[in-house]
């Protein structure tokens, strides 16, 4: 709310007074609304949790592939150049991630989106992690638009990461198909699809 | 880092500036208009499939100099120095886009109407690709000094050749969906350079656009 006030006054007064009289009026304007840095970029006002994902990233690392109950997720984005690489760790009793490691090599706003979603996977069952989208990393870190697409990254992540451990371990899914449906394998194909076409 | 770059809205804007330069005329011909359009001597045959891909940048420089001389703001008169500046504000785009490979890769591709640059939704589907560029990138953060960097940029180097040079095949080809995938690829190891070049010890890679 003050920011909208504090954006559309200067604006005003300078429109109306010349300009050596601007930089008096502008001072106190931003002693009252901090929000409004000397760059001009707006700044959400709870941004301290994307700073503080971006400077004291979590789980960084990596785990090793080749170990049956980690799923790796390999994704890029193409615009920017950024690639990201999320590992899950699956504890196989209850297919809840019990370990997760990110590696992030892209802007600030990718690294910090991969760091949140480490944190937000942890614990939870594959079929929850596969439910979270992009949005909930997006507003968490108030990400502006032009950075939605560092949530989407991590989103495909994820996803990706899910979808590698189900390749490695066919059962897990078809386990947690037993209890719903019948093993009918049409069944089963379309549950595989199904990761790749929620990503589109 | 990389600047929008929007041909229609270009050729809108071309279509709308009156010839009140000299030069003005030549770039009248607002429905075919493109950064090559303002490097007759340079570039004659226009945009691949009719011109190369690769450029002959020192003439492109050279050619560049002359335009921005004729067209610099402060030779006109007062009543006309917007336009002027819109002028050669263009030419300062056209320029730094056709004298780089991405971004020229990029302009050509969004001339046909597909936005490399621009679509934040596209994926990589090229498990290799990222294979490939996350250990590279694994490999600067754990150089230990410059000189385990030789090799690397080297190697890259190598990269940005043979990416150029698929890209001029594509394009002289005419295979769009191939450009399209060079073209990310490019932009990767575009980023790779980056990094080797502002590699610093212990500073973390932290990519800026």
């Amino acid at each position: 709310m003050f920011r909208r006030i504090a954006s559309t006054v200067p604006a005003q007064v300078g429109r109306i007074a010349a300009a050596s009289v601007r930089p008096s009026i502008v001072g106190p304007v931003r002693t009252a609304a901090p929000a409004i840095p000397r760059d001009g970029h707006e700044r959400p006002a709870n941004a301290p949790s994307l700073l503080d994902h971006y400077n004291k990233p979590r789980n960084v690392g990596s785990m090793s592939k080749a170990d049956t109950d980690v799923g790796t997720g390999l994704v890029g984005a193409p615009a920017c150049g950024d690639v990201m690489k999320l590992q899950i760790r699956v504890d196989p009793n209850d297919n809840t991630i019990s370990d997760v490691k990110f590696k992030t090599f892209g802007c600030g706003s990718a690294i910090a989106s991969s760091s949140y979603l480490t944190e937000l996977v942890r614990g939870m069952t594959l079929e929850d992690a596969a439910k979270i989208r992009n949005t909930e990393i997006a507003k968490e870190l108030c990400l502006p638009p032009v950075k939605l697409h560092c949530s989407m990254l991590a989103e495909d992540a994820i996803k990706s990461a899910i979808s590698n451990y189900y390749t490695k371990n066919p059962s897990a899914r078809k386990t947690d198909l037993g209890g719903t449906s019948a093993p009918l394998p049409k069944v089963e194909i379309e549950t595989v699809t199904e990761p790749a076409t929620a990503t589109a | 880092m990389i600047r929008s770059i929007r041909p229609a809205a270009t050729r809108v804007r071309a279509s709308l500036t009156p010839s009140y330069l000299p030069l003005q005329t030549r770039f009248q011909s607002a429905s075919t208009h493109t950064h090559y359009t303002f490097f007759p001597t340079t570039l004659p045959s226009g945009p691949p499939p009719q011109g190369s891909f690769s450029v002959d940048t020192t003439a492109l420089k050279r050619e560049f100099l002359q335009l921005q001389a004729r067209a610099h703001p402060d030779l006109h008169p007062p009543s006309e120095k917007k336009k002027a500046q819109a002028l050669s504000a263009r030419i300062n785009e056209a320029y730094k886009t056709l004298q780089s490979p991405l971004l020229r890769a990029q302009y050509l591709l969004s001339l046909r109407g597909i936005e490399v640059a621009e679509d934040e939704t596209a994926k990589v589907e090229d498990p290799e690709l990222l294979m490939e560029v996350l250990e590279t990138r694994e490999q600067i953060e754990e150089a230990q000094s410059e000189d385990d960097l030789v090799d690397m940029k080297k190697v890259n180097e190598k990269r940005i050749e043979e990416s150029v040079g698929v890209l001029e095949e594509t394009f002289r080809e005419d295979d769009i969906d191939r450009a399209k995938e060079e073209a990310v690829k490019l932009r990767y190891w575009i980023n790779i350079k980056e990094s080797l070049d502002a590699w610093e010890r212990g500073k973390p890679v932290v990519l800026q656009h």
